[in-house]
Order: C-alpha cells, then structure tokens, then sequence
C-alpha cells in the first residue's frame, strides 16, 4: 500500500488493528487513491476473523487536513458525477468492527469527517478540528453538516461551518465530539489501550453494538429502540453471551477466550 | 538589532527581550520573532529549558504602544492578541520543555502574563507587576485575567485589574504566582533551568502536560473573552484618550 500503513496486532494487543494514514508530506490529505486504500483496509479487516477493532491514527502533524483540494479544484458538477469520488466514503458502513480515531493534529475539512465517520474519537491535546469548506466557496461534502451537527448541536455546528474557523481539541471535548484528550506522547498508547479492552470483548457483541449505535443517529427513538431489542436478543445467540453470563453467575470472568467474529 | 535575542547553550534556551529603548516592550514583529523561537526551539530535542529575561533593569513594559497596528487609526486590538500576544501565551503553556522566567524588573501590562504563563517563576523581591489596563480604558489581557484570579482571588485580582494596586513579586510570591524571591533572577533561573535540563525528557514532558492540563483549562476561554472585550474597548473614545494621556504623562480623564 501507497498511503495506509496497517500494523496488525500491534504491540502485541491482540485482536487490535492500527491503520496509519501516512501521506505526511501533503498533511494527509484524502486523495481518492488514499481513499481507496484506507476504506480497503479497513474492509478487509472487518471481512477477515482476526480484527476485532481497528485504531485509525495520521502520520506526522496532521490526521488528515481535509480531501485533496488540488484534485478537485476545476472539477464539473458532471465530473464529479460521473467520477464518483465519494465511492469510497460511501463503503464506510460497511466497516462492521469498532474505529477508533486517535486524532493527532489537523483533523479539517474530509479529515474531521473522516475522525466523526469513526465510533470513538480520542484526541491528542494538539489536535485541530474544522470544517473550513466554506472558505474555499464550498461546503462539506462527506458528512460534515450531518454529523457535526448531531454531535455538537445545530447552533454550535452551524457557527463552525458557517465561519470555516477551527477548533480545539478541549472544544472538541467540552462540545461532546471527542471522548477524550490525552498529553501526544500518549495518544497512540492509550488508543491501543482502548481497543484492546474494546477487543477482549464478545466480538458479536461489539458488532451489534456498533451497528445498534451507529442507528441512533439515523433513526426516530422508537425505531432505534425496536433495532437495539432485536439485537440484544440476536446476542443470545452467541456462545459468548451464554459463556459470559454463566462466569457472572459464578462469580468469575469468562475463561477460554472469546468466540471470533465469524460463527 | 534583534528585538529578542536567543542563544542555545546545551540543555537550556535563553530569550532575552531586548529593546531597551523602549522598555522592553514589544511590537508585532518582536512577538513574531519571539513566537518564531518558540516554534523553532520545540523542534530540538536537546533542549529541556527556556529561560525568559529582560535586557537591562526591566522585564518588559508589555505591548509596546507607538505600534501602529494597536495605537493607528482603526487599529483592532483583537487582531493584536490573536496574532500576537495570545499565540505566544498558548505556546508556553503547550511547548514540551520548561519555561522560566526570569523577572529582573519591572513587568507592565501583557508582559505579566507573559511571565506569568512560564511553568515556574524566579523574581528579584521588590520587582513591580503592574496593570496598567485600566489606564488605558482597556480590560486585562493576554491571558491576564485567568493567571491572577487564579492566584489571588477574584476580588485581589479586580482590585489589580482595575489599577488600584501594584503587586510586588514579594505579594505574587505570597499568592503562589511566583517560585523564588531571589536578588539575582537571572542566575538563579538559569540554575534551575540547568537542573531541569538534565532530568528525563519525558518524564518532565508528561509532569508539565499533566499539571497544566489542570492548570490551564480555562485559558483558552478566558483569551476569548479579552480578546472580545479589548477588541471592542479599542474602538471607544476611552483607549484613545488612555493612549493620549499615556504620551503626555499624564492621568487620563474618562
């Protein structure tokens, strides 16, 4: 791969990916090839039986500063049609594992769509949040006005993308965006940490999860409710949920591992 | 001549705020250049200190008032703190090495929270921290607010912000604001400043990103709010009058 670098396993925590988006000398923008590789990687690792969450971090000072403006600065309406370039972000929901995004600098414009496209967001204290499309005569184009929003609130979101200025990561924090900020030196550390207590976990558990969480976003209370109920039952059976309530009752955590994604 | 004058020796950074002729105080470009060090000094790994001082008998008398971009006509104090004095107070709190200053003299106006935001605090006893906002028709800035509630108190500090007293280093010693009272700051911050470059890098990172997380949580904040205030205050007949009576030396007449 040209711009992800995957490790898998990573200081030995199993079951946890760490895809690295490392295009460091043009701040990581999201180029379609970029794109591309990242959505790819990410797929596989949520087909394959091994990952059971994946940590998505940037490479140098930047998480991602946005799509790759110079790719697209003469585009048409028709072009952009008929290219499609959104392809890829549009396979996001595919991704059925748990992503945690380990902010570590700029997350602007694509890059902060792409940390609100992941289920967790952990930030460095460095970090940079915007949505500066505006300033370019445009408007986000993947997610921005949509999850900003139900993560900040409308009036908190509409200033920040109506003005296109930037935003801390305590912003971010005290807005309910990020769920946490930690000194840089210890962003990729405590990320792993995270999802290796994310991994220990049912691994059919965290996929009904995720997907059960990620429906609150999209639907009305009541319809979300029915889909967690349906899941929650769907979780009964799993060998884990049998094996996980037996070591309750008994007074002991569950031994033997975990049963792997595929069943 | 540079306005700030910078040598490296081993582990420890040395600013030395230079325009004596105009008491230390800084313009737009001598914040630009201060900001420049700042940012070219996290980049080396060698370093584990800075120590800040002032040339000659003064600390610094804070913005320098003959620059046109906040004494011009249609001058935006705003855009004077956002670009100036704001960046440089955020990047003490966030730079990885330790700040010092060392406060030989007199501090006046920014240049207190200036000191003030370096992670620790040498000052000669009799040195005076003086306001000097209210005499301007101006709010505290620069961060001036959060640093001196945080250290006296609300109602010390009102007192402060609204020009009622001075402080000495000897009442910011006693409010916690200041380390050491010492007749040679110079060389006793440049001391510590050796001690501290020898610990472990890391560790002393990790030490001044844990207590200034606690420490700074509300700065941000708090520069937004003065930033608003003064940006405002500096479009009233009140500041150009406090900019008159200061050239004239005299008392303001609000």
């Amino acid at each position: 791969m040209k711009y992800i670098e995957l490790t898998e396993n990573p200081e030995n925590h199993p079951g946890v990916a760490l895809v690295e988006i490392n295009r460091p000398e043009a701040l990581n923008a999201l180029s379609t090839p970029l794109m591309e590789e990242l959505v790819g990687t990410l797929l596989e690792l949520s087909d394959g039986d091994k990952c059971r969450v994946a940590v998505i971090t940037g490479r140098g000072r930047a998480f991602a500063a946005g799509a790759d403006v110079g790719e697209m600065a003469q585009d048409t309406p028709v072009k952009k049609v008929l290219q499609d370039n959104f392809r890829f972000w549009d396979q996001w929901n595919l991704v059925r594992i748990p992503l945690i995004g380990a902010v570590n600098g700029y997350a602007l414009g694509g890059g902060c769509e792409l940390a609100m496209a992941c289920d967790i967001i952990l930030a460095s204290e460095e970090a940079t949040f915007g949505q500066p499309e505006i300033t370019l005569g445009t408007i986000p184009g993947a997610g921005g006005t949509q999850r900003l929003t139900r993560a900040i609130g409308k009036a908190r979101a509409s200033e920040m993308i109506l003005t296109g200025q930037h935003f801390s990561a305590k912003e971010a924090q005290d807005w309910g965006l990020v769920s946490r900020i930690l000194p840089a030196p210890l962003l990729r550390e405590e990320s792993l940490r995270l999802a290796s207590v994310l991994a220990a976990h049912s691994p059919v558990a965290l996929r009904l999860g995720v997907e059960a969480i990620r429906k609150a976003s999209e639907l009305s209370l009541g319809e979300g409710m029915d889909f967690e109920r349906r899941n929650f039952y769907l979780t009964f059976a799993s060998e884990d949920q049998k094996r996980g309530m037996a070591a309750f009752l008994e007074k002991r955590t569950p031994r033997g591992g975990q049963k792997n994604g595929k069943h | 001549m540079a306005s700030i004058n910078y040598r490296e020796e081993g582990c420890v950074g040395l600013v030395t705020l230079n325009r004596p002729e105009r008491r230390n105080a800084l313009d737009m470009p001598a914040l630009g250049e201060l900001l420049n060090i700042l940012k070219g000094a996290k980049k080396n790994r060698a370093l584990g200190a800075i120590v800040f001082q002032g040339e000659g008998e003064i600390f610094s008398s804070g913005q320098d008032l003959g620059d046109e971009t906040v004494a011009g006509p249609g001058a935006d104090l705003g855009l004077a703190l956002e670009r100036g004095w704001n960046p440089v107070v955020e990047e003490l709190g966030r730079l990885e090495k330790i700040t010092l200053a060392a406060v030989n003299g007199t501090v006046c106006g920014a240049a207190c929270s200036l000191a003030l935001s370096c992670d620790l605090v040498v000052a000669a006893p009799k040195v005076k921290f003086i306001g000097g906002f209210s005499q301007l028709g101006l709010v505290p800035d620069s961060g001036c607010t959060a640093l001196f509630i945080q250290g006296l108190g609300r109602h010390q500090a009102l007192e402060f912000f609204l020009g009622l007293r001075t402080l000495s280093a000897e009442d910011l010693h006693q409010a916690n604001l200041v380390n050491r009272l010492e007749e040679n700051p110079k060389k006793e911050a440049l001391a510590l400043a050796q001690r501290v470059g020898k610990l472990s890098q890391e560790a002393l990172v990790l030490t001044k990103k844990i207590v200034r997380h606690y420490a700074d949580r509300h700065m941000e904040e708090y520069l937004k709010r003065e930033t608003m205030a003064q940006r405002h205050l500096g479009t009233r007949p009140s500041y150009r009058e406090g900019l008159r009576a200061f050239r004239e030396k005299r008392s303001p007449v609000f």
